[in-house]
């Protein structure tokens, strides 16, 4: 208890310190680290679609006949597509 | 915002490219069609042959997110850069193929204002932000890399707190893409494709992975997607426009006119009905791009 006066005290004086502060700092630098960081950050980057292949172990459809693309389109193999059926297309 | 990310690549919003089109100085290109028109009829005009020979080798490209629009307005600029350099023999040279992550950040930051959750962009985002704030080679730039596509680049610079490094804005505004016009019918697009302007095709209509024997895809399914238009052939008795993917070498069949590897042909109902119809497909006009220089080579 003896010590809380002094460090009401301080709190006070650092309190009443506290003037407004302008940051200044190097814009460009600052771009340039943003930059820096954007490039060196690692993300999950999708392993990019394999050719297409006679071979079903090296198609990029795997043997299934539907291949899933980079944006989420699914199309039918040109190779393993078993069912040939082309007429869910909706006339416009 | 709405999430938006079971749309895929390109958004279909028919109201937000109206909006975001009123800035553009020649917005529909009907309007300024009259001393092109009929210009392509019964002319055969392949821009993917110009790509081929101002850069040696033809890019195909292989998106890994939903940036779809950029990877088709990276395509338009590609094809604008190559036929200043070979068509008009305009003193510019080939760098290398335009990188994507910039225009697909500057769509949805930009231009977009950071409106949209999850990937995708409207066609009107990427060619307006070409217009606007050009489109630059693939390359370093001081502290930025852009040499290699990175998809996850694309997709983090494209968050709505993301946007493009200032720095690379200032490089990029001096290589603008000078005039983009919605193209509304395949008559418009035979003419603009026939005097060398590509064209960005934003629709809903997907096609078969299989070429016929004349090098045509079925339309066939739906894809919320963006692609690039590169030649025009309306000499041949069954009239189209050749259209290049962003998928890598992703269908098979035979070929017509030494297309690239990923392209197919559309016959010219078709995508004037489900294509040009859906009110978001851009035609690119003249780059302004990178003048030869000559380096000094001495060594000191």
């Amino acid at each position: 208890m003896r010590c809380l006066p002094i460090i009401l005290t301080f709190l006070f004086l650092g309190c009443s310190n506290l003037a407004p502060q302008t940051h200044n700092f190097d814009h460009s630098r600052n771009e340039g680290y943003v930059a820096f960081v954007v490039n060196e950050t690692e993300y999950n980057t999708p392993e990019p679609t394999p050719r297409l292949d006679p071979d079903p172990e090296k198609c990029a459809c795997k043997g299934t006949g539907i291949i899933t693309h980079g944006d989420g389109h699914t199309t039918h193999c040109p190779y393993h597509y078993k069912d040939d059926e082309e007429d869910n297309d909706t006339p416009r | 915002m709405a999430d938006l990310s079971h749309l895929g690549g390109w958004v279909n919003d028919p109201r937000g490219v109206e909006r975001s089109m009123r800035p553009l100085s020649s917005p529909v290109f009907g309007d300024a069609w009259g001393p092109i028109k009929d210009s392509g009829k019964n002319k055969v005009c392949l821009l993917y042959d110009y790509i081929l020979q101002a850069a040696g080798s033809f890019p195909i490209r292989l998106q890994t997110v939903g940036d779809c629009v950029s990877q088709g307005a990276a395509y338009a600029v590609d094809a604008a850069k190559c036929v200043d350099i070979v068509v008009n023999k305009e003193q510019e040279e080939w760098i290398a193929e335009t990188a994507t992550e910039d225009i697909y950040a500057g769509s949805r930051v930009v231009i977009g204002g950071g409106s949209l959750r999850g990937d995708g962009a409207y066609g009107v985002w990427a060619a307006r932000y070409c217009n606007e704030y050009g489109a630059i080679p693939r390359g370093k730039y001081g502290n930025v890399d852009l040499s290699k596509y990175s998809g996850s680049k694309a997709r983090n610079w494209g968050k709505p707190s993301g946007g493009v490094p200032k720095s690379l804005l200032e490089i990029s505004k001096q290589h603008p893409i000078f005039t983009v016009s919605r193209v509304d019918s395949y008559e418009q697009a035979r003419d603009l494709l026939a005097n060398g302007y590509a064209i960005t095709v934003a629709s809903d209509q997907g096609f078969s992975s299989q070429r016929d024997s004349e090098g045509f895809a079925r339309p066939r399914g739906e894809w919320a997607h963006q692609m690039c238009l590169l030649g025009v052939d309306d000499q041949y008795k069954r009239p189209g426009v050749l259209c290049m993917n962003s998928w890598g070498i992703w269908n098979a069949g035979p070929k017509r006119n030494n297309q690239p590897d990923g392209s197919f042909w559309i016959d010219a109902d078709e995508v004037e009905k489900r294509m040009l119809s859906q009110g978001d497909c851009w035609a690119f006009s003249g780059y302004d791009g990178f003048k030869p220089r000559k380096l000094d080579t001495r060594i000191i």
